[in-house]
């Protein structure tokens, strides 16, 4: 299937929105982060006197460094990631693929599934769909982006042991893929009315994004989608993975001195003010996406972050990078 | 050449009454003292020193001396910087970028993290504040309570009415920093930049009923600060000058240095 104006309208419009005031390296210089640096494979990510600087130019859309950042610095410009799973989530035995190659056939498409290697978001798609769904990976030996299959492998593997639904298809003849059932005349102004309402809501969504001043806290979405996800789930089930998923912070407060730095360079408002100045500040550990930086920054030395299983399985997909 | 503002304050003038420092409470609506935070950009260090009758007591303003090598800047860990030096050589804070991990106040070495109680009889002091994370800033403005229930206004009441936090808010006319700042960022001294990008001199300059305080351009040879300068340069001093900051606030007085 070609695509169509409006679809390429969407192609066009690709790429990545840099988030700098999120970025743990320019919150915080001495930190080494450099995650999305290692796993480019095309140096399209660098820092630069400016600060982080993503070469369009360069750039080949696998989407692995948005998969590694820890922050949400760095954020794929496309359709938030529900609307892929509501169109998934509309059919009985959903496949999703990518645009980059478009003769596969999907429900849905990202512009790379290297999107998925964020175990994450991988485990939030599994909670969300509730059944098994295929990732459409046929042609993906072909593609100059192959280079992220071996750390989607290792994200599905890692996300199983939790939620077994995501299924790596890499074979046609493996592949179980229906159609809607409608003419093709029906079919193609269907889709020309969906991919104009797509390139609206992308338009939209993109103004939607101002940049947000480095005071402010905020989540990576995929961690919002999470946390939403979980409440969905029954009691049991919620305390269990919540136990499991998340780290668990503590202060030494003999070492702590108060001074609440940690509230202040946490990104994503993991660390909140203690009720009394002086006092250890208070974690709120669901929101920690470790990153380290408090770790790196506390000079006494006073906090103690145990990684929890999403840390863990992130930790994986980086250290398989090096 | 570019400009490099700074600052004389003649202590032979000074008569240690605090229209500066009150001025500049106006201007840039700095909260009153709370948290440890004394919020107070222009500031006293003050000594009494020996026995009745050979008693001496010294009253020096302080305020942020606009280093020009600043540690703040310096510690400042934001890409860009949130405390930077402008082009005039002024030591300025950028709210947006500042994540509030305090590094600039612990830097600075006329700053302290915490000021306690000596700092209120003008013992210590502290030219950088610090809002606190999660707390709203100009609280006080937030009480509902009444000082003579159902005769006075309450706090809020009067925000309400006069329509401003803090009610006789000043609104900046030019400049880029905010005239009221938010929870979880530092403030300091800006050198008025609002008011001089505008031609105008700093609040405390122009309170000064004294004409103690003397600012301008020292790369300007006849701007005032430069004259000032150089009429008294052998006896011109500089607050903690052994720490290496190259202040660009100097102390002018013959007898005794103020600043030890
Ligand atoms: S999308 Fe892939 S190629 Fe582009 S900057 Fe990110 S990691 Fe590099
Ligand atoms: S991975 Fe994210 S936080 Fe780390 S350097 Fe890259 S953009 Fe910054
Ligand atoms: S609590 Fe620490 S490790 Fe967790 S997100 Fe915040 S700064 Fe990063
Ligand atoms: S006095 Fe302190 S705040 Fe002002 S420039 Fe010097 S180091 Fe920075
Ligand atoms: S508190 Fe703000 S201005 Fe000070 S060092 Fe931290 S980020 Fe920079």
């Amino acid at each position: 299937m070609l695509p169509n104006p409006a679809l390429k309208m969407l192609l066009a419009h690709q790429g990545l929105k840099v988030e700098r005031s999120r970025c743990v390296q320019h919150r915080y210089k001495p930190t080494d982060c450099d995650r999305c640096f290692k796993i480019c494979p095309s140096g399209a990510i660098r820092w630069t006197d400016d600060g982080l600087h993503w070469e369009e130019s360069d750039c080949q859309r696998c989407l692995l460094c948005v998969a590694v950042c820890p922050t949400g610095a760095l954020v794929a410009r496309e359709l938030p990631f529900v609307h892929t799973l509501k169109k998934l989530a509309a059919e009985d035995r959903p496949v999703l693929a990518c645009s980059g190659r478009p003769s596969t056939v999907g429900h849905a498409r990202l512009h790379c599934l290297g999107l998925l290697c964020n175990p994450e978001l991988l485990l939030a798609s599994s909670l969300a769909l509730g059944r098994p769904f295929q990732l459409n990976l046929t042609e993906c030996r072909e593609c100059p982006n192959a280079v992220m299959l071996p750390y989607l492998k290792i994200s599905a593997e890692q996300v199983s042991e939790s939620v077994a639904h995501a299924q790596l298809i890499e074979q046609t003849t493996d592949l179980d893929y229906h159609e809607k059932s409608v003419s093709r005349r029906e079919f193609f102004s269907l889709l020309r009315r969906q991919s104009k309402v797509a390139a609206h809501s992308l338009a939209d969504a993109l103004q939607e994004m101002p940049d947000r001043s480095f005071g402010d806290k905020a989540l990576p979405a995929r961690r919002m989608l999470l946390l939403q996800l979980l409440k969905r789930l029954s009691d049991d089930q919620r305390v269990d993975l919540t136990g499991r998923l998340f780290p668990t912070i503590d202060f030494s407060g003999d070492e702590c001195t108060g001074c609440t730095g940690c509230v202040g360079l946490c990104p994503t408002g993991a660390m909140l003010p203690p009720a009394m100045q002086g006092q250890p500040p208070k974690a709120h550990v669901q929101n920690c996406t470790e990153c380290d930086l408090c770790t790196a920054f506390c000079s006494s030395d006073a906090i103690r972050i145990k990684p929890g299983k999403l840390g863990l399985m992130a930790m994986e997909i980086i250290s398989a990078s090096t | 050449m570019s400009k490099k503002y700074g600052m004389a304050i003649d202590l032979h003038k000074c008569v240690g009454c605090g229209a500066c420092a009150l001025a500049c409470k106006n201007e840039n609506n700095t909260e009153a003292r709370s948290d440890g935070q004394s919020h107070n950009w222009a500031d006293f260090v003050m000594k009494t020193e020996g026995v009745f009758p050979k008693t001496r007591y010294t009253q020096m303003p302080v305020l942020c001396n606009h280093c020009s090598e600043a540690p703040c800047v310096m510690v400042c860990p934001v890409t860009p910087k949130a405390m930077f030096k402008a082009a005039d050589g002024s030591t300025l804070h950028n709210q947006g970028r500042c994540i509030g991990c305090r590094q600039c106040q612990d830097a600075c070495p006329y700053s302290e993290l915490v000021l306690d109680d000596a700092s209120n009889r003008g013992e210590n002091s502290s030219v950088i504040s610090f809002n606190l994370h999660g707390k709203k800033t100009q609280s006080a403005w937030y009480d509902k309570t009444e000082l003579i229930p159902g005769c006075t206004a309450s706090a809020a009441e009067v925000v309400q009415k006069a329509g401003g936090l803090p009610p006789d808010v000043n609104q900046f006319k030019s400049g880029d920093y905010q005239p009221v700042r938010k929870a979880g960022v530092v403030e300091k001294c800006i050198f008025c930049q609002h008011k001089v990008a505008n031609g105008e001199q700093p609040a405390c300059v122009e309170a000064c009923p004294a004409e103690a305080r003397i600012f301008g351009d020292q790369n300007d040879a006849a701007s005032n600060v430069s004259k000032v300068k150089a009429a008294n340069k052998k006896t011109l001093m500089r607050y903690k000058e052994d720490e290496g900051t190259e202040p660009n606030v100097f102390y002018v007085r013959s007898y005794g240095d103020p600043t030890v």
